[in-house]
């Protein structure tokens, strides 16, 4: 059995479509990356698996099972259990995950007893240093005194995958949780990230707008544009071996085979503001391979050598 | 070529206030040289912190140093009076790191890119409208978008914006401080392309702030590496990254992606 399983997904907001169509399915103990541009309706996708939906948004269609069973259908308590325990989340910006008046410590310990870690505050503290020190963090004591304010984005990003483990989630989403740190510290955090999941025999969904982030890291992958996946497989292939025109894209914007201060390749326009139901092809005003058939009709998504993909050319 | 602009033992420091008494001086720049020559890419790279920005606001004359100068075509910009100093700010432009706060939301684009020229006294009316559209053409953004506010745009086509107003007084050197590190990578490479044009085209010259290694090495004939406000790898670029003298480079080449883990 699966553990995550998502079945024809739509989430709109009054403006525009932010999730259409997306079906994907994750074993334990496997490994995926979800890439796209901003706006593409990553995190819109990843917060939607724990049924949180921001603003006005909404869940209009599909269904989502985590371990065999709808969470549409969990009780309030297990949707807690759900939110923070089977699912950890870490943020794009490492700080934000803190309430910034409280202190580090007095925020951990809280969790933990929220959700029936540990029953003392005295246990959580123990508990807190054992793990602090796991994810190498050298003065724990110090730490868990801090307030948010006085951690490095490293740090706090640390940390609050510490919180994550220590809740022993089944699956970790991390949406863009280096992008906004230095490539120094952004590659600690990955390996740590990596060794983390795979020692703990954990699921990750990693989001990331750069598709070279996930090499060695992921063992699968979306790619998401206007809210639907258009490609989806084995990472190495598609990473080796793109076939939809998107995906190829983003792969040649950061890939650089090129002579000193050649041109590079880089996707034409920008992602839709607005996503509407239309018999075209989403990425037809971007693409440099379309066709006249890809301004008449929707393409769906095709199996096609192991890996699915949405596109006419197939 | 000869350098067009050579920074000299550069030193800055804040003083930061911890307490009631106790004071603590940060050294952000500490002994910096390096020169830049005409019509060249030159590259900054290094951690957040390392002075990278403050090297950039201090070439703009947005601060004084403690010590040390800065020589523009030979003349210290530090002295420089009046009509001199005027001219310094024209031939020196400035592109932000961040596009999403970077603009007087306010404004609409065409003011926002006239500004310059005003502050310059460029031209009459109609021949700053010119120069306007020029640098829209240039940097590839539609004339429609002359009359929108910058919360209408996309961080690329705000990107974009930005460039055009630093290209609208024809500068000799454009100072780049992290122009696309807030952006997608698709978008990045368009900025990218945008930047090798005008340096290939109009000749201008480019002193890029990045952290981006892959980018760098791609862009740049040469290269300095800050570490805690020093130098610590200064030279062609091929070299520095090929076989660098620092640690801290070595560091900064080893984490970049892909990684191994
Ligand atoms: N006005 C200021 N007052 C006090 N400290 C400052 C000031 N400006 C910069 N600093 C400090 O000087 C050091 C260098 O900062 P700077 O902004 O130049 O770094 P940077 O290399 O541009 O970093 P980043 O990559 O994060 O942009 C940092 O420790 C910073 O906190
Ligand atoms: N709170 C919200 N209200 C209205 N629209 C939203 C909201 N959050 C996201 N959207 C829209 O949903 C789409 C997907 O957004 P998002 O999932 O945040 O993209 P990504 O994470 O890929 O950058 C975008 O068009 C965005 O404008
Ligand atoms: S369907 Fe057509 S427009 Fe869409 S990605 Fe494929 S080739 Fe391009
Ligand atoms: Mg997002
Ligand atoms: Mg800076």
């Amino acid at each position: 059995m699966a553990l995550l399983e998502v079945s024809g997904l739509k989430v709109v907001f009054p403006q525009t479509i932010a999730v259409r169509d997306v079906s994907f399915s994750i074993n334990k103990n496997e490994r995926w990356g979800l890439v796209g541009e901003s706006g593409c309706g990553k995190s819109v996708l990843s917060l939607s698996l724990l049924d949180i939906v921001p603003g006005e948004g909404e869940i209009v269609n599909g269904d989502i099972t985590f371990s065999g069973k709808s969470i549409f259908s969990f009780s309030k308590k297990e949707l807690r259990h759900l939110r923070g325990g089977k699912i950890g989340y870490v943020f794009q910006e490492p700080q934000s995950a803190f309430d910034p008046v409280f202190r580090v410590g007095d925020q951990i310990i809280e969790s933990l007893m929220a959700h029936k870690i540990v029953k003392r505050k005295k246990e959580g503290r123990m508990l807190a240093i054992d793990y602090l020190k796991n994810v190498r963090i050298s003065n724990p004591e110090y730490v868990l005194n801090a307030y948010p304010f006085e951690l490095s984005g490293g740090m706090a990003q640390r940390i609050y995958l510490a919180l994550v483990l220590m809740l022993k989630p089944d699956l970790i989403i991390a949406d863009e949780p280096t992008t906004a740190l230095d490539v120094i510290t952004q590659s600690e955090i990955l390996k740590l990230l990596r060794s983390i999941v795979v020692e703990n025999k954990l699921s990750l969904i990693f989001i990331t707008h750069n598709i070279l982030l996930l090499k060695n890291l992921v063992e699968k992958v979306m790619v998401m544009y206007a809210g639907t996946i258009v490609e989806m497989g084995n990472f190495e292939d598609i990473f080796e071996n793109p076939m939809h025109p998107y995906t190829e894209g983003l792969l040649k914007s950061v890939v650089i085979r090129k002579r000193k201060k050649e041109f590079l390749d880089s996707i034409p326009g920008n992602v839709p503001h607005r996503v509407v139901e239309e018999n075209r092809c989403p990425f037809a005003d971007r693409c440099l391979k379309k066709n006249t058939i890809c301004e008449k009709s929707y393409p769906e998504l095709k199996k096609l050598d192991g890996r699915m993909v949405r596109c006419h050319l197939y | 070529m000869p350098p067009v602009l050579e920074v000299k033992n550069l030193v800055k420091t804040f003083t930061l206030k911890r307490g009631l008494f106790k004071r603590k001086k940060l050294f952000a720049v500490n002994d910096v040289s390096f020169s830049v020559n005409e019509g060249e890419f030159f590259s900054i790279v290094g951690e957040s912190g390392s002075g990278k920005t403050t090297i950039a606001r201090l070439i703009l004359r947005l601060l004084r140093p403690d010590r040390g100068e800065i020589l523009f075509k030979g003349k210290d910009i530090f002295t420089m009076k009046r009509e001199e100093l005027k001219q310094y700010r024209k031939r020196v432009q400035i592109v932000f790191q961040n596009p999403f706060t970077s603009f007087n939301p306010l404004m609409k684009v065409k003011n926002i890119i006239m500004e310059p020229l005003e502050i310059h006294s460029i031209g009459t009316r109609k021949e700053r409208e010119e120069k306007v559209k020029q640098a829209m053409e240039l940097v590839n953004l539609p004339l429609s978008f002359l009359d929108r506010f910058p919360d209408q745009l996309s961080g690329g086509q705000r990107q974009r914006i930005g460039i055009a107003r630093s290209i609208v007084v024809n500068p000799d050197i454009i100072v780049a401080d992290e122009p696309v590190s807030s952006l997608d990578v698709s978008i990045q490479a368009q900025i990218v392309n945008l930047f090798l044009r005008l340096h290939k085209d109009l000749g201008i010259t480019f002193i890029f702030i990045a952290h981006d290694i892959n980018l760098v090495r791609h862009l740049s004939d040469r290269v300095v590496v800050m570490y805690k406000g020093r130098v610590v790898d200064y030279g062609e670029t091929g070299k520095v990254f090929e076989n660098p003298e620092s640690e801290f480079t070595m560091k900064l080449i080893k984490s970049l992606p892909p990684i191994e883990f």
